[in-house]
């Protein structure tokens, strides 16, 4: 590595191995989830960092120095150089794999562990773990000398695929197995889970960048710009292709469709498989290595699934599984004369295995005991609650404008404030979402704020109560009015405080109420004790993780009491209809056996009268005597029956007046001319008085009033044996008075009460001696009733009485 | 005169205090009966019960008043005590007035002659034959 070209080139290609460390940044932050795709990335450059410092501190030394009994270099600590060009780009190129060995691993573990940890364990293992390895296999190529003992017995690996992709893959492997799946991956009693790549364009994007940047890592290798380097670059471009072909071929196999991650891990793998042999293999064999890396890739994917070993981004299958194949390829198809290890092909690939066991035992085993006191003392893996956060957020607080929106939205979910908005940043795809987020916010706002007003105001009370407990949760100003219970002394109260039940026949009855979707009737309990009746409606709604019931109350007191009183009224009703029947059936047996009387009746009274008035020839006295009194039984027998069916029409409400204009002195004199010849039957005085300022005509019932006067004319005159009878008609006002007065036997007080009953005369024996049915006066009384007047009597015994019927002048309707 | 009753004994009555007058008195047992003897020979006056099979009361003087030979004859309906508002009806069913049943012997002609008061000649022709 002398002249100045190949210095050019090995520079270059350092650039281009660097360039990787990009590619890696890529492609495991666009493999994992936007929570940590910040700490992917930060532990990349970082590790990248540490390592090159760590590694010119110590690695170099142990790797590089003086080779102490090809185990381990012990001089060129902290190298200096000391204008040593040729060792300067040496080690350039050198940092860069180290480097790279070191990143292999960040991705793997992605997504768990902190980020503290993982620089301790960046350290160990650019320090320690890496250029002890690479001093067995590489120590001495700088210098065209074989001084590692792998390299002394014919180990082959041209830029790495053991040194440092197998390194990287077993330091990985050992860390899974320490740190464990990342949550959710491998749950319990389920199918293991995927956790989503959050942008696999990146992530491709990355894998063209390590494709580029591998020209470097294998075609710088040679540390010359040399034959060696361009069939190492031209192969390197096969492999990759052939890996991504295969990994291309086996998608279609196993999946049907072109896997994204498959892809690019197979041409990774085809490109690490290229790794080892890329100086001594044909293309066809560069082929065929970059194919079978997918396989090797492939099988290992599956054991480590099967073993629930979460690798993030599949670095070992990549790294470790080709790695393996790659180194073994060296033996199998490598060109024995350019390898120059001097062993025949069967010997050549025995030495590889050794290569590859030595590498696994010595790298998986010091990297377990690492780790594992790393683990002690910093902790390897973050808490349940981070991880969950994201590494982004609980590693570096590294705020995107997407966590910002998501932790505003989760602030929102649990204060369940809605006036709450999330923040926009204008202009990009997140502040879009969230735009549009606080649009639908507000929707939402606006719909609760009017359920809100709808229950605030709503006359029924509406109560909300969780399911745990049945404790009450909210409550409307109804229901607060309803049960007498302020918002406060209410809320954190069991729902069943409301009801006149107990608690445990509550709950059954909530989960009936609320299977059966209609309201029922209940005791409601306010918080005085008063009891009422209640009809409440029980629903169900979910609420985040808690299950809530909604009863809506309605006081049906008043309904109740209306349906109370409904009842009474309809029970009344029917009472008057089945009276009414009655009734109108009396009266129609009276008006029928009435009639039926009366007919008879009409007969007796019409031939008695006939008789007597000699209209069928003379009759003798004593026959005379006999027809006198048939005649008379007859007239009263009539008399009664007339007085009883009025009694029963005024009764049942079946009267009515029949008013008309009267001529009122006509009316009178044809009610003295009537009662004249009982009058002078008796020898009494018929008198009459008309009021001369009495008006000319009235208008009522001429028929009602005859029947009146007549009844208390024909009682005066019944009841005065002499002296005598006066009619006097008065005019007062707007009133008139009928007077009738007589000279007769008089009413004792204690009977004044009881002649207006009916059957009552004042005296018992009077209605024998006087004759009369004992209605008379109840007829009278009645009508005058009816006619809107009155009867008063004034009367003192053996001295005469006095009736007065007051009535209006002008009829009541 | 025509007196027309479907009972037989108020029929009687009537019609035996009539001819004790010196009336000439038809008689007929229902409305249709009267109507027929009424067109064939009209009388001077016909007192009318109300209620009687085949053809009643309301239904003969109706008839009566639609026929001009007929419609000036004067009609006393004879109407039961307990039939409110048949007088009322009575008289705008053209009767010239109306007495209640039962008739009593006694006071018939007088009650007739009050009601008939009013037309005058015919009046002074039952006084006349009543003295």
């Amino acid at each position: 590595m002398s002249p100045s070209v190949d210095i050019l080139w090995v520079l270059f290609c350092s650039a281009l191995v660097f360039l990787m460390q990009a590619g890696f940044l890529m492609l495991e932050s666009g493999f994992t989830r936007n929570k940590n795709n910040i700490n992917v990335a930060i532990k990349n450059i970082s590790d990248f960092g540490v390592s090159t410092l760590v590694f010119w501190a110590f690695g170099y030394a142990l790797m590089f120095g003086h080779s102490f009994g090809s185990w381990v270099g012990l001089d060129d600590f902290f190298v200096a150089f000391h204008d040593n060009t040729e060792q300067i780009v040496f080690f350039t190129f050198q940092v860069m794999f180290c480097g790279t060995a070191v990143t292999i691993v960040s991705g793997a573990i992605a997504e768990r562990v902190r980020f503290g940890a993982y620089m301790v364990v960046s350290i160990v293992v650019a320090g320690f773990i890496y250029p002890i390895f690479g001093h067995w296999a590489w120590n001495g190529i700088d210098v065209g000398t074989a001084s590692g003992w792998l390299n002394q017995i014919g180990f082959v690996d041209f830029a790495g695929s053991t040194v440092v992709h197998s390194v990287g893959g077993w330091v990985a492997l050992a860390i899974l197995l320490v740190i464990g799946p990342r949550s959710g991956r491998f749950p319990k009693n389920k199918a293991p889970q995927t956790i989503p790549a959050s942008n696999l364009m990146i992530a491709t994007t990355g894998v063209m960048l390590l494709w580029f940047g591998w020209f470097g890592f294998n075609g710088g290798s040679s540390l010359a710009l040399n034959d060696i380097a361009i069939r190492a670059l031209i192969n390197t471009v096969i492999a990759g292709s052939a890996g991504l072909g295969g990994a291309l071929i086996l998608s279609y196999i196993v999946y049907q469709r072109a896997d994204v991650s498959m892809l690019l891990n197979g041409t990774l793998a085809g490109l690490v498989g290229i790794t080892a042999n890329a100086h001594s293999v044909s293309l066809g064999s560069a082929v065929i290595i970059g194919a079978v890396a997918v396989v090797f890739m492939f099988i290992c994917d599956i054991f480590l699934n099967m073993w629930h070993i979460d690798d993030a981004v599949g670095a070992v299958p990549v790294h470790l599984g080709a790695g393996v194949w790659g180194t073994l390829a060296v033996g199998l198809f490598g060109d024995l004369s350019l390898l120059g290890t001097g062993l025949d092909r069967l010997s050549q690939i025995g030495v590889q295995v050794v290569g590859i066991i030595t590498c696994g035992v010595w790298t998986f085993f010091t990297v377990i005991i690492v780790v594992t006191i790393v683990n002690i003392i910093f902790k390897l893996r973050v808490t349940e609650d981070d991880e969950a956060v994201g590494l982004n957020i609980s590693e570096h607080n590294a705020r995107t404008d997407l966590i910002d929106v998501l932790e505003a939205m989760d602030k929102q979910a649990r204060v369940g404030d809605l006036s709450l908005r999330v923040p926009v940043e204008p202009f990009t795809e997140v502040g879009r979402i969230a735009s549009r987020h606080n649009r639908v916010i507000a929707s939402l706002e606006q719909a609760i704020a009017h359920t809100d007003s709808i229950v605030r105001t709503s006359l029924d009370g509406i109560v909300t109560f969780s399911s745990v407990n049945l404790v009450i949760t909210a409550v409307n100003p109804a229901a607060q009015d309803m049960f007498h219970y302020t918002e406060s002394k209410i809320i954190g109260q069991p729902i069943a405080l409301l009801f006149d039940t107990r608690l445990q026949d509550f709950v059954t009855l909530v989960y009936d109420l609320v299977t059966i979707e209609n309201a029922v009737e209940l005791i409601g309990v306010r918080s005085n004790g008063e009891t009422f009746p209640v009809e409440v409606a029980i629903t169900r709604f979910q609420q985040a993780d808690a299950m809530y019931y909604t009863a809506s109350f309605r006081d049906i007191s008043e309904r109740k009491q209306a349906e109370k009183e409904h009842q009474k009224l309809r029970e009344l009703e029917l009472k008057a209809e089945a009276a009414l029947e009655n009734s109108r059936i009396k009266s129609e047996f009276l008006s029928t056996m009435s009639h039926e009387l009366r007919t008879p009746l009409n007969a007796l009274i019409g031939y008695t009268g006939m008789l007597l008035m000699g209209v069928r020839g003379k009759i003798d006295d004593d026959a005379r005597d006999v027809i006198t009194s048939l005649e008379e039984s007859g007239k009263h027998l009539l008399a009664l029956v007339n007085d009883i069916l009025d009694i029963e029409k005024i009764e049942s409400g079946h009267f009515r007046l029949d008013n008309h204009p009267i001529v009122v002195e006509r009316m009178v004199r044809g009610w003295i001319d009537h009662t004249r010849i009982l009058a002078d039957q008796k020898g009494l005085n018929l008198q009459m008085e008309l009021d001369p300022r009495f008006p000319k005509t009235i208008i009522s019932d001429q028929e009602r009033l005859t029947q009146i006067v007549l009844n208390l004319l024909s009682n005066a005159i019944k009841f005065t044996p002499e002296g005598t009878v006066n009619l006097c008609i008065r005019h007062l006002g707007q009133q008139w008075q009928i007077e009738v007065t007589d000279t007769g036997i008089g009413i004792a007080d204690y009977d004044k009460d009881i002649i207006f009953e009916k059957f009552r005369q004042a005296d018992g024996s009077s209605s024998r001696q006087y004759g009369g049915t004992g209605l008379g006066l109840s007829i009278v009384m009645q009508l005058a009733n009816v006619m809107g007047g009155d009867i008063s009597l004034d009367s003192q015994l053996d001295q005469g009485s006095k009736f007065t019927v007051t009535l209006p002048l002008v009829q009541p309707v | 005169m025509l007196v027309v009753d479907d009972d037989p004994k108020s029929l009687d009555i009537a019609a035996s205090l009539l001819q004790h007058y010196g009336a000439v008195v038809d008689k007929a047992t229902n409305g249709k009966e009267g109507l027929a003897l009424a067109l064939e020979t009209p009388p001077d006056f016909i007192i009318t019960d109300i209620s009687m099979p085949i053809m009643d009361g309301w239904e003969l003087i109706r008839n009566l008043k639609e026929k001009r030979s007929t419609q000036g004859i004067p009609i006393i309906a004879l109407t039961a005590h307990a039939m409110q508002g048949h007088r009322t009806r009575a008289i705008a069913a053209g009767c010239h007035n109306y007495l209640t049943k039962p008739l009593t012997p006694y006071t018939f002609m007088k009650d007739l002659l009050i009601l008939l008061v009013d037309i005058p000649e015919f009046a002074i022709r039952l006084q006349e034959s009543q003295t």
